[in-house]
């Protein structure tokens, strides 16, 4: 469609509703899963034969998906969605399988490589644990807010809540959080990712901003985190702020990239503190974002509805697309430190 | 620097126009390309590569972004370092020092001048010695100078003075090539150059004096020399001779600071002048004058268009054929009636002559410009007896009569030589004001344009934002989009026993 760059296109048969995510494989440079509130699981290869790219599945939920993640493999995907329940996927056989169910909608779902096990949040206030071997709960714990979006890494789960609340639970000791934290965000909070280096996490909010903050609780690294504001534009003399919905890390170069309600994708270097590229704006929110595990392709999941500003939600099926962003070399690079005192 | 050969001779004003970073001095081609170097070298954060527009800006980033206080501008010229100066490409240069700045430029393009001469072989020590006078000097300075033509010219005249340093060799120069020069230069240079030829000695030595005596020669050889001009192969041998006695004296000093001035009319008023400098030249003539003034002004204008020319043009002619010179020349010739531009020149001639007079008379407390001005009246009356004695021309002989008078009329009325000095400043100041004016406006007003563009993205970072109304596009602070967007009757969310309505109601009233 409106993709003309060479390095940037569309995959094929898009969702049919609002994207709730993308997520690339961290198996395989080329599998991206996509659920989507039309109900479906939709696995891609990005590349495909010809390098346009497929749709492989369509995995079926009678409910919207609200998330969904992988596994120990390709062919393990969980899910969780707006019917409570807890699914592994076998995206093979097309079949879904229910290990679980919250009280409400399971509104995150993550995979911990670490520990292997899958941890879900709830708009119940509740975290689960589920061993996937076994496909049994493994622990449950109460929240003081609804969970919105959850990042692991390491032994690290960072969640973040509504009413800005933020906890950090050390994945081998789940007793308690190992921190809680107030969001340094002062609106909702929307998505959470953590450092692929496993020092930090950022967050961002509804009101166009994003924080950058460091696990350690010592003071030297706490005094490095910061909030920057992101995802605003004038429209007609009025400064308008949108919802920061997506962020991705890049795997190796540890910058980042957010997707705001505005539609625009930019590139970031938490460390030097600028902004890197700013890509050219999509037309609809941006819903989803995920690099794949070479840090060579940018997924881009966008759906016009709320976080874009329309007040009905409608989200028309021609504003759902996957963008595939080819990176070059040295693209989302962050700068070379100079003169670090 | 990285200034491009455009011609082999620059205009002044070309240079003066050029855009320049405050921070290194360095001039640029374009104010583009300016404002990319001061964003590159002095406003680029070291931290992260960050390139602000202003030095201002780079601080409010670094406080921002990085909790660092910027305490210097990187790359910059000691002294230049503040940050307190917000300047953008070549807005916000303090005046004084656009001054000094065009004061360097100046000086360069003397030296540069002299340069090329020494190295064709030329002497125009005048022209060097204007430049010098032409920059502004702080008063004391002059005064010293004063001091030190006066010994100069009580040892001998001829060694000059500090600004006539520069001149020294030139006029050494000048005088030795003078007689050599001068037979075998005619040849190659007379029926175009002989005009121009003649100025250069004259400039050496003085160039009036030898102009004039030119052109009464050429007159009194007649046909020829006048319209082509061509007069001067037989005026050099004759001007060199008259010139050595008159060059001792008037040369040195009178050159060095009262030429200066003169000088920048003479680049100045060529082009755009014409008007202007005929009338400040014959005004004052006119007042003392009159009577003689037309045909006098037109041996002035010859005489002191070759100044004129002399001064932009000689350095091409020495080095090149000296075609840049002829355009001017022919025009010239064709002025002649406009010689009038010898008002400037005039000035220049008679400074020469003059300050001698005065330095005896003691006007230095005139500080430098009026001293100069005044000095003129006095040198013509000395210069003016040679050509007199000489005799060769009619019309020579008017101008000198005439001169004299108006001379001693102003060295006896200090006010009115004054006046006049007020007069010829004027002009001269006014004749060169004008024309670096335009050569600055112009960037300003090009500055203007590019400016606006710029300064607004530099306004957001450091200053006080403007606050602007603000609207969320999402603007519920307790409902996730997701919640709402399940409330949706299409996804038949019925939410957890009542709790999901509570925010499915909240969604249908917002």
């Amino acid at each position: 469609m409106a993709t003309s760059a060479p390095n940037v296109r569309e995959l094929p048969s898009p969702p049919t509703d609002t994207i709730s995510s993308v997520s690339f494989s961290p198996y395989s440079s080329t599998r991206l899963i996509v659920p989507s509130w039309d109900g479906n699981i939709h696995l891609y290869d990005t590349y495909g034969s010809d390098g346009t790219g497929s749709k492989l599945a369509q995995i079926f939920h009678d409910t919207p998906v609200l998330s969904a993640c992988y596994g120990d493999r390709d062919t393990e995907i969980f899910s969780g969605g707006l019917n409570f329940t807890v699914n592994t996927l076998d995206p093979e056989n097309n079949t879904a399988t229910a290990i679980g169910a919250h009280d409400d909608a399971v509104s995150a779902v993550c995979y911990n490589t670490s520990t292997r096990q899958l941890i879900t949040g709830s708009w119940d206030k509740s975290l689960h644990t589920y061993d996937p071997r076994t496909s049994s709960l493994t622990g449950e714990y109460i929240q003081p807010e609804k969970i919105f979006s959850m990042s692991t890494v390491d032994h690290t789960l960072v969640i973040s809540m509504a009413n800005r609340g933020i906890s950090i639970y050390d994945l081998r000791n789940m007793s308690e959080p190992s921190q809680i934290r107030e969001s340094s965000l002062k609106f909702q909070n929307r998505t959470v990712v953590c450092m692929p280096n496993g020092q930090g996490y950022a967050t961002s909010s509804i009101e166009g901003r994003v924080a950058v903050e460091f696990l350690d609780p010592g003071e030297e690294s706490q005094a490095r985190k910061f909030v920057f504001k992101c995802h605003r534009q004038v429209e007609g003399g009025v400064d308008v702020v949108y919802p920061v919905n997506a962020l991705a890390f890049h795997p190796v170069y540890g910058t980042f990239a957010s997707g705001g309600g505005d539609g625009v994708v930019s590139l970031w270097d938490g460390a030097a503190k600028i902004r890197l590229r700013q890509y050219q704006k999509l037309g609809a929110s941006i819903a989803g974002l995920s690099y794949n595990n070479e840090g060579r392709m940018l997924a881009i999941g966008t759906s016009a509805g709320f976080e874009g500003g329309q007040t009905d939600g409608e989200c028309p099926p021609e504003s759902v697309r996957v963008i595939i962003r080819e990176m070059p070399e040295g693209e989302g690079k962050g700068k070379v430190q100079e003169k670090r005192q | 620097m990285t200034k491009k050969k455009r011609r082999q001779n620059p205009e002044i004003e070309d240079l003066i126009a050029r855009p320049w970073c405050y921070y290194c001095e360095r001039d640029f081609d374009d104010l583009k390309i300016l404002i990319h170097h001061q964003k590159a070298k002095h406003f680029k954060c070291e931290r992260c590569s960050r390139r602000l527009n202003t030095a201002g800006g780079l601080r409010v980033h670094m406080e921002q972004v990085h909790k660092e206080t910027l305490e210097q501008v990187e790359n910059a010229l000691p002294g230049r370092e503040s940050i307190d100066l917000e300047i953008f490409g070549t807005e916000g240069i303090p005046e004084s020092e656009v001054a000094a700045h065009n004061q360097r430029i100046m000086a360069e393009f003397a030296q540069k001048e002299a340069d090329r001469r020494a190295a064709s072989g030329q002497s125009n020590g005048p022209k060097k010695p204007k430049i010098d006078i032409s920059k502004e000097l702080d008063p004391a300075e002059i005064k010293r100078k004063l001091e030190e033509h006066k010994k100069a010219m009580a040892n001998g005249g001829i060694t000059p003075v500090t600004p006539g340093g520069a001149m020294s060799p030139g006029r050494a120069q000048s005088p030795g090539g003078f007689e050599a020069h001068g037979s075998p230069q005619v040849p190659p240079h007379q029926v175009p150059y002989g005009q121009s030829p003649p100025p250069q000695f004259q400039q050496a030595p003085y160039a009036m004096p030898p102009q004039q005596n030119a052109f009464p020669q050429p007159n009194a050889y007649p046909p020829a020399n006048f319209p082509p001009q061509q007069a001067p192969p037989n005026p050099y041998p004759a001007a060199p001779f008259q010139q050595p006695p008159f060059q001792p004296a008037p040369q040195p000093v009178p050159f060095g600071r009262g030429a200066p001035q003169p000088q920048f009319n003479g680049y100045q008023q060529p082009p755009a002048g014409y008007p202007p400098a005929p009338y400040n030249g014959p005004p004052q003539q006119q007042q003392q004058h009159q009577p003689h003034f037309q045909p006098p002004a037109r041996q002035h204008q010859q005489s002191s268009l070759p100044q004129p020319h002399q001064i932009p043009g000689l350095p091409p002619k020495p080095n090149v054929p000296g075609l840049p010179p002829r355009p001017a020349f022919t025009n010239h010739p064709g002025g002649f009636g406009r010689g009038n531009m010898s008002g400037p020149p005039p000035q220049q001639q008679w400074n020469p002559p003059h300050q001698p007079q005065h330095f005896n008379a003691g006007p230095p407390a005139a500080a430098g410009f009026g001293p100069p001005y005044g000095m003129p009246p006095q040198g013509p009356a000395n210069q003016y007896p040679q050509p007199g004695g000489y005799g060769q021309h009619p019309p020579q002989h008017q101008q000198p009569q005439a001169y004299p008078p108006p001379q001693e009329v102003s060295a006896n009325a200090t006010p009115l030589g004054q006046q006049r000095i007020g007069l010829v400043p004027e002009p001269s100041l006014a004749a060169p004001a004008p024309t670096e004016q335009p050569a600055l406006l112009p960037l300003d007003t090009t500055l203007a344009p590019d400016a606006p563009a710029a300064t607004p993205v530099e306004p957001p970072t450091p200053a006080v934002k403007p606050k602007r109304e603000v609207r969320h596009a999402y603007p519920d602070t307790d409902i996730s989009p997701e919640e709402k967007r399940a409330a949706l009757p299409k996804y038949g969310y019925k939410g957890k026993k009542g709790r999901e309505n509570t925010p499915m109601a909240t969604e249908s009233t917002s």
